[in-house]
């Protein structure tokens, strides 16, 4: 008798390589890559300070070359020997305190990936929890959906202004409010993809030997929700990047000096006839990463949740 | 229909319920004692403390909550701490603004959107598809409040085409159309993106279904195909979106009339949270979400009436 063999593969495995095989995923995934590297390893990219200012440097354009010093006439500055002084180099050009904007784009991501990465994290916990237990207890359901559904009612930016302005304008404030109204939506995902587990038959073998509620919900049922979890965190940390830059260009997110995409956009309002590579370079480090973000949740979600695989 | 309606309605009464609980909630426990800040710098202890007591702000949670509720039942919303005017007049005066900006924008969004969407649907793969496809997925990754100061560097202040800003008469008026393109461009123009993706993806999925081909093997020609058969049918999920999107468009308001400097509810609000005028940003909240809640209970009875399939009863 032969041996059949079987080659075993994980589905996440697999799911992996149907993601790297998507050339644009990929792109994706590198882009991302390098700027979390580029932005965890942030001093060693600049040899300048996000919030030094340099005056007489104000308002240089972004350029590949040394650009010449010029005063507030217009006119260039010149040494005591006549010579034109020249600025340092400004990959980027600088903003109207003449902090180099290549520093402050590269260290105001620190701000954007953390408030995302620790608003998901803190909301998928908590929907999901909130979730899971919807689904496996009926009684939990009723009072936990309704909850849901009121803050669902709530349009999402309404509900974390409010809570922005109740407990003021912190960083730590806007992460709490943009983590409690990413809530409803993962729990309601996951109640969803629980509730159609909890209908198989395994569920009720591994109950009927006498397991404990808590391991067929964490062991048996949760194992099968993280598909639609990982699409949908991928989703939203787009949005998540994109609300903490629309709160802080409104002035009630990150507050200046600390360099932020948003406050940053905003700061350069003031100077947009002047020095329009004050809007347009944070405006496009914000569109680089929602892109990204954007492009792997697609893909992600052709991989992983195959109902809507025909569809794009 | 009317047994549907009439118990969305009450469900709509029981959101506005815990809207209210949630706004109030917030009010109360915002730092800062409003006697305080109503009696002003040089008032003694004994007068915040009499002001305190006239207002009913030792009283009980509840029964300033429900004081709070029978208010609002008599249109009542406060008083601004900032101008010290009834909330009521300052938000009458701004929310035909919003309202004006919010129609616009989903006219863009609509028009921009679905469109593009079913024709990207029925040319799927092609070169076509491939542009459209590409700028949705630039569409939803553009921050509004970015593409609006652009649209204002180029359209406004380069081209000199539009205002800057500004919004003084309605959008089906001259002067009024001017004014409202440009916001409403960088307000719908990230929810045209979405409604495009939607509406290729249902087209496409309606496009797959049986009674396709069967209409196809029948004999009947593709462009009746597509907008008899196909078009009615992929149409009827949008009309959740819309309702869904809605609150977007709220959201994005806020930040479009910041930047085009419109009058707006959204202004007043952010202008209430710099200045700590908590009764106004509640009263503000407050009036949003309820539209939100109004709007999607229209959108949901529409969907009941135009497709047949949704039964009333569940």
């Amino acid at each position: 008798m032969s041996e059949i063999s079987v080659k075993k593969e994980s589905y996440f495995k697999n799911s992996a390589k149907k993601l790297l095989r998507n050339k644009l995923a990929t792109i994706a995934l590198v882009v991302l890559i390098i700027e979390i590297i580029i932005i965890l390893g942030a001093p060693l990219f600049t040899p300048y300070d996000p919030a030094k200012q340099s005056l007489q440097e104000r308002l240089i354009p972004p350029s590949l070359s040394e650009q010449p010093l010029v005063g507030y006439d217009g006119e260039p500055l010149l040494n005591a020997d006549g010579e034109v002084q020249y600025a340092n180099f400004h990959l980027l050009g600088t903003d109207n305190f003449g902090r180099d904007i290549w520093t402050r784009i590269i260290y105001g991501g620190r701000i954007s990936l953390s408030v995302g990465f620790a608003a998901i994290a803190l909301g998928m916990t908590v929907g999901v929890m909130a979730g899971l237990f919807s689904a496996y207890y009926p009684k939990v359901d009723a009072v936990v959906m309704r909850i849901m559904d009121v803050m669902f009612s709530f349009p999402g930016i309404l509900l974390a202004m409010l809570i922005v302005a109740m407990l003021g304008t912190s960083l730590v404030n806007v992460t709490l409010a943009i983590s409690i109204w990413s809530i409803p939506t993962f729990a309601r995902i996951v109640r969803g993809e629980a509730l159609s587990v909890k209908q198989n038959d395994y569920i009720k073998a591994i109950k009927s030997i006498g397991a404990g509620d808590l391991r067929i919900i964490f062991i048996h049922i949760f194992p099968n929700c993280i598909a639609p979890i990982v699409v949908y965190s991928t989703m939203r940390m787009a949005t998540a990047i994109l609300s903490i830059a629309s709160l802080s260009y409104l002035g009630i997110g990150a507050q200046p000096p600390l360099s932020e995409w948003g406050t940053m956009v905003a700061a350069g309002r003031d100077y947009m006839f002047d020095a329009p590579h004050m809007i347009v370079v944070p405006g496009v480090a914000i569109i680089i990463t929602m892109l990204c973000f954007n492009i792997l949740g697609d893909v992600l979600r052709d991989i992983l949740d195959p109902n809507l695989s025909d569809n794009f | 229909m009317q047994k549907y309606i009439a118990k969305r309605l009450f469900q709509m009464v029981i959101m506005v319920l815990g809207i209210t609980f949630i706004v109030f909630g917030s009010l109360y426990l915002a730092p800062g004692d409003p006697a305080q800040i109503l009696a002003g710098e040089s008032a003694t202890l004994t007068d915040i403390e009499n002001l305190r007591e006239s207002l009913g702000l030792n009283d009980p949670f509840f029964v300033q909550y429900g004081r709070y509720l029978k208010g609002l039942l008599h249109g009542d919303l406060g008083t601004s701490l900032q101008s010290r005017q009834p909330i009521l007049d300052e938000i009458r005066i701004r929310f035909p603004n919003t309202v004006n900006l919010t129609i616009g924008s989903m006219i863009v969004a609509i028009v921009v959107g679905v469109p593009l969407g079913i024709i990207s649907a029925i040319k799927r793969n092609s070169f076509l598809d491939y542009i459209a496809t590409t700028t949705a997925l630039f569409g939803v990754s553009i921050p509004n409040f970015w593409l609006g100061i652009m649209l204002i560097l180029i359209f406004a202040v380069k081209l000199g085409w539009f205002p800057t800003g500004g919004m003084t008469h309605w959008f089906y008026t001259p002067t009024g159309l001017k004014q409202i393109i440009l916001p409403s461009i960088a307000l719908g123009g990230r929810i045209a993106a979405i409604f495009m993706r939607l509406s290729r993806s249902a087209m496409l999925e309606v496009m797959q279904s049986d009674y396709i081909r069967t209409a196809r093997a029948k004999g009947v020609k593709e462009k009746a195909v597509i907008w008899i058969h196909a078009f009615k049918n992929a149409l009827t999920p949008l009309i959740t979106v819309f309702g869904t999107n809605f609150g977007a468009l709220l959201g994005g308001a806020m930040i479009s009339e910041q930047v085009f400097a419109i009058n707006g509810l959204g202004r007043y609000m952010i202008n209430a949270i710099y200045v700590r005028n908590y009764p106004a940003v509640q009263s503000a909240v407050l009036v949003f979400a309820v539209s939100f809640i109004l709007v999607t209970l229209i959108v949901d009875i529409i969907y009941v009436i135009i497709d047949p399939r949704i039964s009333y009863e569940s």
